[in-house]
C-alpha cells in the first residue's frame, strides 16, 4: 500500500463512518449504538423463530439438504473442511523454511493456491446460508443495522424506493481486507497515532457515542498483537514481522509449543511418567490421538516411525531390534568403558 | 517437567491376562486406564583382558521392563486382581498378598488405526491393533490406591518383567471385537442402575465410613470398630486424602543354564503403608513419652507410645481395603495454616508388614475376611 492510500484509509478509519453513494447521494454509513445493537439483535431472535416455526432449515441441517439436492458435493464438503488444516500446516512450513528462498516461495504460493480454493467454496457455500434460519436472521439484522445507522447529512435516510440491501453490500464491500489492516497496523501514520494514544496523550477516534466500527476493532486487534510480538521473550526478526504468511507460521508454532507444552505438564503431574522411556496415554477420539501425537519433538516423531518400520518389516520385534535402543544400548557402553578408565 | 526424550504413543486399549493365556476375552481388557509408561534397561556389562586396552566383549544383560499403568476405581476388577488372576479358585486365605505376589501375568497393549474414532471402529489390520507392544511373564512390582479429596479415586500398578515384544499383523492379539465395549459408549461399571446407584467413578463422597475403620490415633475418631469416624451420617475427622501403598521389592534368583530369572520373589517382609491427612481441629493429640505411653502400660503395647491399629476403607463402587489389624503409627506432622489462611491438617503414617487384602464385592467384603 502506498503512503497516501495508507493516510487516506487510516482517517478513514479515525472518522468512524463510512461514505457509500447512492442515486449521486452520498449516504454516511456510521457504526451502531449500543441501542442499535439491541435492537438489531433482538431482530435477529425474532426473525429466527420465525423461520423455525415454518419450518425452514438449520444451518447445521444445511451441508446435508444441499448434498442431497445436488447443489453441493461431499467432496467440496471434505475439500472446505481440510484446506484450512492444510493451510496451517503449509504456514507452518513457510516459517520453518524461512532460510530456504526457493522452498519458501514454492510453498507460499502452494498455501496461496489453497486459500483462493477455500476463499471460492465457502463463497459458494455462503450464497445457501440465505436460506437458512441463521441466513434469513442474520441478512434482518443487517438490514434493520442499516436503518437505523444510514445518515444523509444529518439527517436519518429515508430508505423509500432505495433498496436497502444495494447499501448493505455497498457498506460491507469497503471493510477493510486483514492483509491491508495488518499493513496500516504496522506503518505510518498509523504507529506514530498508536503509540501516543497509550498514554491518553492522543485521541484515535472521532467520539460519536457509537461502537466501534469493524475496522477499527480489527486495527486495534493487530496493534496490540503488533505490541505482544515485539514485548515476547522469543520475538521473531523483523522482516518475519513484516511478511503476514511468515508471521501466521510463527503464531502457529507458537501455539503448538504452549500447547505441548501445557500437556505435557498436565502428564507430569503423575511422577512415574517423569522418567519414563515411553508413555502411553489413552486417546479415545481421533483429536485425542493428534493431540497426543504433537507431544512428540521431531525426533522422537522419527524414531516412532523407524520402529513402526521395523515392526512392520519384522511382524515380531524385541526392544533391542529398534535402532533408537541400539544406540542407547552403545552409547552405555561408552559411558561404561570411559568409567572403566577412569575418565567417566 | 521431564528431561529425558519420551515418547508418546496414543493408545487405545490395555489388556491383561494370567500369564500364557492363548485366547482372550473382554474380560482381559482394562477399563478406566488414565495413563501407561514403560521403562526399559538393558543392563550392559563389558569384560577386558590383560594385553589389550579394547573391550574383549559387551556383554548384554537380561533386560528389565517395568510397566506402571494409573487406572480409575471405577467398578470394573482393578489391575491388581487382573494381575494375580491365579489364586483363582485357591482358598481365602491363599489369596492374600502374599498369594498374589507369586502370580505372574501377561500384558498387552493396543495401538490402534488413528483415523477411527474408536476402538471398535477400526479397520486397518483386520479390526486388529496396528501394533500391540507385549509384556510376557510381569510381577506386581508395586501398588498403590489414592482415594483424595479432590479427583477421583485411582489405582496404580507397576509390573515388572523381562520380556517385550512389539507386534504387528497377525501376532496382534487385541482386535476390535475383544475391545468391542470401547465403542463411544463404554461407561463405569460403577454407576449401578436407578434402584442400586453406586457412584461411577469412585470420589471422596464415595468412601463408605459407616463400613469403614478409622485407625483410632487419628483425632476425633470414636472407638476402634466397624464406623468409627461418623455417626448418623455426620463424620467425625475430616479427612483429606488416603493413600494406600506397597512395593513388593522384588530379586531376581538366577540359575545355571538360564539368562532369565527362573524367580523373582517378593523381598518378604512386605512393607504396607497407609498415609491418612486430616483437618486439623485442635491439634494431633499424639504423644510421646520416653518411658512409653502411660495409657498403654496395662496392655499388650506396654512401654510403647502407639498401640497396633485396625485400617479397612470401603468404597462404594464394591472394592475395599483392608490393612489388618496390627498396623502402627510411624509418624504423625502437623502443618499449614500459614499466615495466608491456609487450613492446619495432620498426615498420620501407618505402616503394618504383609497385610493388605484389596476386596471386591464380587469376590468377599467385610473386614479380617481372609
Amino acid at each position: 500500500m502506498k503512503q497516501h492510500e495508507r493516510e487516506y484509509f487510516v482517517s478513514r478509519i479515525r472518522s468512524g463512518y463510512y461514505t457509500v453513494n447512492v442515486n449521486g447521494f452520498d449516504l454516511k454509513v456510521y457504526p451502531p449504538t449500543i441501542e442499535d445493537e439491541l435492537q438489531a439483535n433482538a431482530k435477529y431472535i425474532e426473525v429466527y423463530d420465525e423461520c423455525v416455526d415454518e419450518g425452514l432449515m438449520l444451518e447445521e441441517d444445511m451441508v446435508n439438504v444441499i448434498i442431497k439436492m445436488g447443489m453441493w458435493t461431499a467432496d467440496k464438503e471434505k475439500k472446505i473442511q481440510g484446506l484450512p488444516k492444510d493451510i496451517e500446516r503449509l504456514n507452518v512450513d513457510l516459517y520453518n523454511n524461512r532460510f530456504n528462498r526457493e522452498l519458501r516461495e514454492k510453498m507460499r504460493s502452494v498455501m496461496r493456491a489453497g486459500k483462493e480454493q477455500l476463499s471460492k467454496l465457502a463463497l459458494e457455500k455462503m450464497t445457501f446460508r440465505e436460506n437458512t434460519c441463521e441466513g434469513q436472521a442474520i441478512l434482518a439484522k443487517s438490514l434493520d443495522l442499516i436503518g437505523s445507522c444510514t445518515y444523509l447529512g444529518n439527517e436519518l435516510f429515508n430508505f423509500n424506493g432505495v433498496d436497502m440491501k444495494t447499501v448493505w453490500y455497498s457498506y460491507c464491500n469497503m471493510f477493510l481486507e486483514e492483509s491491508a489492516i495488518r499493513d496500516l497496523a504496522n506503518g505510518e501514520p498509523w504507529k506514530s497515532l498508536w503509540v501516543l494514544s497509550k498514554n491518553n496523550l492522543y485521541k484515535l477516534f472521532t467520539d460519536n457515542g457509537r461502537e466501534l466500527t469493524t475496522d477499527q476493532r480489527n486495527i486495534i486487534v493487530w496493534s496490540r498483537t503488533y505490541d505482544n510480538i515485539s514485548e515476547s521473550h522469543e520475538c521473531p526478526p523483523d522482516d518475519i514481522i513484516k511478511d503476514d504468511e511468515m508471521l501466521d507460521g510463527w503464531f502457529i508454532v507458537q501455539r503448538q509449543k504452549r500447547e505441548k507444552e501445557r500437556m505435557e505438564a498436565e502428564i507430569d503431574q503423575n511422577p512415574k511418567l517423569q522418567n519414563a522411556d515411553e508413555v502411553f496415554v489413552m486417546a479415545k477420539t481421533k483429536d485425542d490421538v493428534e493431540r497426543v501425537s504433537k507431544l512428540n519433538d521431531p525426533h522422537t516423531a522419527q524414531v516412532k516411525k523407524d520402529r513402526l518400520r521395523v515392526i512392520q518389516e519384522k511382524g515380531s520385534a524385541k526392544q533391542s531390534d529398534f535402532l533408537d535402543e541400539k544406540l542407547k544400548l552403545r552409547q552405555q557402553y561408552n559411558e561404561q568403558f570411559k568409567g572403566k578408565f577412569g575418565n567417566g | 517437567m521431564s528431561s529425558n526424550k519420551r515418547i508418546f504413543y496414543a493408545c487405545q486399549a490395555v489388556a491383561i491376562a494370567d500369564i500364557g493365556t492363548a485366547v482372550y476375552t473382554t474380560g482381559n481388557m482394562v477399563h478406566g486406564v488414565q495413563s501407561l509408561s514403560t521403562n526399559t534397561t538393558f543392563n550392559p556389562e563389558q569384560v577386558f583382558e590383560y594385553g589389550q586396552i579394547e573391550i574383549y566383549e559387551n556383554i548384554e544383560g537380561t533386560p528389565d521392563v517395568e510397566v506402571t499403568i494409573e487406572k480409575a476405581i471405577d467398578g470394573y476388577p482393578l489391575i491388581y486382581h487382573m494381575a494375580s488372576t491365579g489364586v483363582a479358585g485357591l482358598a481365602a486365605s491363599q489369596s492374600g498378598l502374599a498369594g498374589r505376589s507369586k502370580q505372574q501375568c501377561d500384558l498387552r497393549l493396543g495401538i490402534f488405526d488413528e483415523g477411527a474414532l474408536n476402538v471398535a471402529g477400526s479397520t486397518t489390520n483386520g479390526g486388529k491393533a496396528e501394533v500391540e507392544v507385549y509384556c510376557s511373564g510381569m510381577y506386581i512390582g508395586s501398588v498403590s490406591y489414592t482415594i483424595p479429596v479432590e479427583g477421583f479415586c485411582t489405582e496404580s500398578v507397576t509390573l515388572q518383567g523381562n520380556n517385550k515384544q512389539w507386534l504387528t499383523g497377525s501376532n496382534v492379539f487385541i482386535s476390535d471385537t475383544l475391545a468391542g465395549e470401547f465403542d463411544g459408549a463404554d461407561v463405569p461399571l460403577a454407576r449401578g442402575d436407578a434402584n442400586n446407584p453406586s457412584g461411577g467413578v469412585q470420589r471422596r463422597e464415595d468412601v463408605m465410613l459407616a463400613t469403614s475403620i478409622i485407625p483410632a490415633s487419628v483425632t476425633g475418631v470414636v472407638g476402634t470398630g466397624v464406623g468409627n469416624g461418623i455417626s448418623d451420617g455426620v463424620p467425625y475427622v475430616h479427612i483429606q486424602n488416603v493413600s494406600i501403598s506397597t512395593d513388593f521389592s522384588r530379586e531376581d534368583i538366577l540359575e545355571i543354564g538360564s539368562k532369565t530369572p527362573y524367580y523373582r520373589p517378593a523381598g518378604f517382609p512386605i512393607e504396607v503403608t497407609c498415609e491418612i491427612e486430616a483437618i486439623s481441629g485442635s491439634g494431633d493429640f499424639v504423644s510421646a513419652y520416653e518411658e512409653g505411653n502411660p495409657t498403654l502400660f496395662n496392655t499388650t503395647a506396654s512401654g510403647d507410645n502407639t498401640a497396633e491399629e485396625k485400617i479397612y476403607f470401603v468404597l462404594r463402587g464394591g472394592h475395599a481395603f483392608d490393612l489388618g489389624t496390627k498396623n502402627r503409627l510411624t509418624s504423625v506432622s502437623y502443618g499449614g495454616g500459614d499466615a495466608t489462611g491456609g487450613n492446619v491438617s495432620t498426615s498420620y503414617s501407618y505402616t503394618n508388614f504383609n497385610d493388605l487384602d484389596v476386596q471386591w464385592s464380587g469376590d468377599y467384603i467385610g473386614f479380617n475376611s481372609i
